[in-house]
């Protein structure tokens, strides 16, 4: 367990890097845009300056790539993830990847975990006939099939040590696959400890898709875990309903003041969700590595610790 | 105002993101508390059945938070502290609002003995 007081910590930094906001996938129910294209050469280095700069002071480093779909990009993460490994040694560096695995082959992922990039999340949506609804690629077609192979592909490799969070989505039309499916993820990679379920309803984010989606009420969804889990598959199985996250209120990372989202255009944010807010632009990274921060905007981020409300240190952004 | 206001006014940011207090007294007792943190945590997770830091009830173990007691009975929380044993929350480690209060005090404190 960690105190927020590292909230304030100047030896501990959390970067979450777009290194593009396009995506390969359209999934029906995505909050983003995709307006924003790749990062730019120019701010690849100027963000590299930005760590090495900051890398003395140093003691934990932690690094998320997110996106739009981070892979599109390997390129640029194995170049910010090589440059931040040489200036770390043996300091704590977390690299951490929300993927959608269509292009996390093996070769690629023996040398993200190489380079610390160690844990990951890989969203599913179902049975391939439940997951090929939504979670389609930019020209319509089905993306289960490609995933999975990535990832039993991932369960062969014996002598790397990582984890997988296999986020699995469900809504109200597929709740009729759901144990199926999860007796699948149980058979495929319930004997790998390195392999975890976190069940989590689809909900309204934002952006032009809220409009169709259904959700689940919070007893329902109750409903459907406790269901799932009397199946008591060996792999583990995480609750992410609504219930469970407002019992367990982690402190999130828009609400510390060392965590920034940095978007592939160098504005830098606070929030990976509420991407079109202009109060979710805090700021810009320079040519130089130095940061143009609008204070006034980083506070009302950070208020849940002058006003006490947890609500607000666990969601700054919708609460 | 709760009394566990990191008081944000007195929060800047430099040229390379870091956090800049500028309340001398503040700054120094999270310093201090950054310096205690790894205890504080030892001590957090070392059985005490009292919940230190994690679910906001006052620990009885008396070793390396001796005085949270009394930190939370200052407070005066107003909301319910039972945050479930999930992570800690800021305002709801003893130390930190002990440290925030001893701060604001001192500051106070000089502040009337200027002014008299």
């Amino acid at each position: 367990m960690t105190f927020s007081i590292d909230a304030f910590d100047n030896k501990t930094l959390e970067l979450i890097i777009l290194p593009t906001e396009e995506c390969n996938f359209r999934c029906t129910y995505c909050y983003e845009d995709f307006a924003i294209g790749k990062m730019s050469p120019k701010i690849v280095e100027a963000l590299k300056r930005f760590i090495t700069k900051r890398a003395e002071e140093l003691s934990n480093v932690s690094i998320e790539w997110f996106g739009g779909e981070p892979m599109l990009e390997y390129g640029i993460v194995t170049d910010v993830m090589d440059h931040t490994q040489r200036l770390f040694g043996g300091k704590s560096l977390n690299g951490s990847m929300t993927t959608n695995a269509s292009l996390l082959d093996e070769k690629r992922f023996r040398k993200l975990v190489s380079l610390g990039v160690s844990s990951y999340q890989i969203s599913l949506d179902g049975l391939p006939i439940d997951h090929d609804m939504t979670r389609k690629n930019r020209g319509g077609n089905g993306t289960f099939d490609k995933i999975w192979q990535n990832l039993t592909q991932i369960c062969e490799i014996k002598d790397l040590d990582f984890s997988i969070l296999l986020r699995v989505h469900f809504s109200p039309e597929k709740l009729a696959n759901l144990p199926k499916f999860i007796v699948m993820l149980d058979e495929a990679f319930g004997h790998d400890e390195r392999f975890r379920i976190f069940l989590k309803p689809i909900g309204r984010y934002g952006g032009e898709n809220d409009g169709v989606i259904e959700e689940l009420s919070k007893i329902e969804e109750e409903q459907v875990f406790s269901q799932l889990l009397s199946l008591r598959p060996n792999i583990k199985m995480e609750d992410g309903t609504r219930g469970a996250t407002m019992k367990n209120m982690p402190v999130c990372y828009a609400a510390k003041a060392n965590a920034f989202v940095v978007r592939a255009n160098g504005l830098l944010s606070k929030c990976t969700v509420d991407l079109r807010s202009q109060k979710n632009l805090v700021g810009k990274i320079n040519d130089n590595g130095s940061l143009d921060l609008d204070v006034q905007k980083m506070k009302y981020w950070l208020r849940g610790h002058n006003n006490g409300k947890v609500e607000n240190l666990y969601c700054p952004a919708h609460t | 105002m709760s009394d566990f206001e990191l008081a944000l006014n007195d929060v800047e940011f430099d040229e390379l993101g870091r956090v800049r207090i500028t309340d001398p007294l503040i700054k120094t007792k999270l310093e201090e508390l950054f310096a205690a943190n790894s205890s504080v945590e030892a001590a957090s997770n070392s059985g005490c059945n009292s919940g230190c830091g994690n679910t906001g009830n006052a620990p009885t173990c008396g070793t390396a938070n001796a005085g949270c007691s009394e930190a939370f009975e200052l407070a005066d929380l107003d909301w319910e502290p039972d945050l479930g044993g999930g992570p800690g929350v800021l305002v709801n480690h003893p130390d930190f609002a002990k440290a925030i209060l001893d701060a604001k005090i001192a500051r106070d404190d000089k502040i009337t003995l200027s002014l008299d």
